[in-house]
């Protein structure tokens, strides 16, 4: 648990993760009800007919972010308690292409594949033992990994102090950012589903 | 009209509009919102449950269970000469910079002892859960722990002198090597508020 709730010592480990298991089954339920159990609409993403994955994963950023700034401002949340994954900038370039392409090739990315097991879903089993097997093999050549990864740690890199703005604008633009995809992807949906009529 | 725009674009309006008011909010790092119980403040100060002797945080720190994160609010000068080991630099000018947490258990001391109540005074105000102050400040430290008398400059190589010189230790004390270990993460399950 990376909540602040939980640093801050409201609840104690055990009760913590009573409250991951729901957040969990919560997660998995919304997952499985957008349709990001099936393989074929997570592949339409990639072929750009059914952009739902973009505006699913946006909306929930665009969400998360604007929540997180309200809420750091009325005082109910300490930002600086929030978990902010650190920045390796090389090896977390060339660990997304990985996943990209396993995203590409399977058909699910390791939450939906969780889900589509969950839902019965053969090649999502298959998929997850590849991922176990994946983990595995990381894990045991992490001694040769690790300092690979660490060439390019960054620490906590937020945008706002990298772009020497001010969170409110950074959060504004990302804002704008996410419209502009939204209406370029059913832009880009509404030609293709002509295109498939024809 | 209203019902006229679809739920997308009603939706997009209602973000840029957040958005927008976001812009002019402010930086959510430092809410003004925060509540400050001042009555728990009072408790603490009375009951002096904010406050360590640097005889027990001597004693934690040779013993190598320290659970504080020892802050030098000294200038750097000061602080280069000699500190306590395994303590950080946090000028007190520098304090509102710092990338201390807020679930954190911070140990203050300084020169001035009315110079390191303030700070710890700032960051209860900022909603800083566990800070506390070394009693006697740094003189203390040097009177107590360091044996040193007042106007006296500690010998390098000294139990807890951390003197900032490369030069060899003169004095043959095999712990003046000693270092103290990071802070140990606090136990977040046994928090407690004290004074209750």
């Amino acid at each position: 648990m990376i909540t602040p709730l939980f640093k801050f010592g409201y609840f104690g480990d055990e009760f913590s993760l009573i409250v991951a298991v729901l957040i969990g089954i919560g997660f998995g339920f919304f997952l499985e009800r957008a349709g990001f159990g099936s393989s074929t609409k997570l592949a339409a993403q990639f072929y750009f007919y059914d952009m739902t994955v973009l505006k699913v994963m946006f909306t929930a950023i665009v969400t998360a972010m604007v929540g997180l700034l309200y809420f750091g401002w009325l005082g109910i949340l300490d930002l600086t308690l929030v978990s902010v994954n650190q920045t390796y900038l090389a090896s977390q370039i060339v660990g997304g292409l990985i996943l990209g392409i396993g995203f590409v090739i399977g058909g699910y990315c390791p939450g939906t594949s969780v889900v589509a097991c969950a839902t019965g879903k053969k090649d999502a089993m298959v998929f997850l033992l590849g991922v176990i097997f994946g983990i595995f093999v990381f894990g045991e050549f992490n001694t040769i990994f690790e300092p690979l990864m660490e060439l390019t740690a960054m620490g906590r890199v937020l945008l706002p102090d990298v772009l020497h703005l001010s969170y409110g604008l950074v959060v504004f633009l990302v804002v704008l950012m996410a419209i502009g995809a939204f209406t370029l992807a059913e832009y880009v949906e509404k030609i293709l589903a002509l295109k498939k009529d024809k | 009209m209203f019902r006229k725009i679809s739920l997308n674009k009603k939706l997009a309006a209602f973000a840029i509009i957040l958005g927008l008011v976001g812009i002019l909010a402010g930086s959510p790092n430092e809410s003004s919102a925060g509540k400050l119980d001042t009555n728990q403040l009072a408790i603490d100060i009375a009951k002096q449950s904010n406050i360590v002797e640097p005889t027990d945080l001597a004693k934690s720190i040779i013993e190598g269970n320290n659970t504080f994160r020892i802050i030098d609010l000294r200038n750097e000068n000061e602080y280069a000469t000699n500190n306590i080991d395994g303590s950080e630099n946090i000028p007190v000018s520098q304090i509102n910079k710092s990338d201390l947490k807020r679930n954190e258990k911070i140990l203050l001391y300084s020169t001035s002892e009315l110079e390191t109540a303030q700070a710890w005074m700032l960051l209860k105000s900022k909603n800083y859960k566990s800070v506390y102050m070394l009693k006697g400040g740094w003189r203390s430290w040097q009177k107590e722990v360091l044996g040193i008398a007042e106007g006296q400059t500690a010998a390098s190589g000294s139990l807890f002198g951390n003197k900032a010189t490369d030069e060899p230790s003169t004095v043959s004390v095999p712990l003046g090597k000693i270092k103290a270990p990071p802070a140990l993460p606090v136990k977040s399950g046994k928090r407690k508020k004290e004074g209750c």
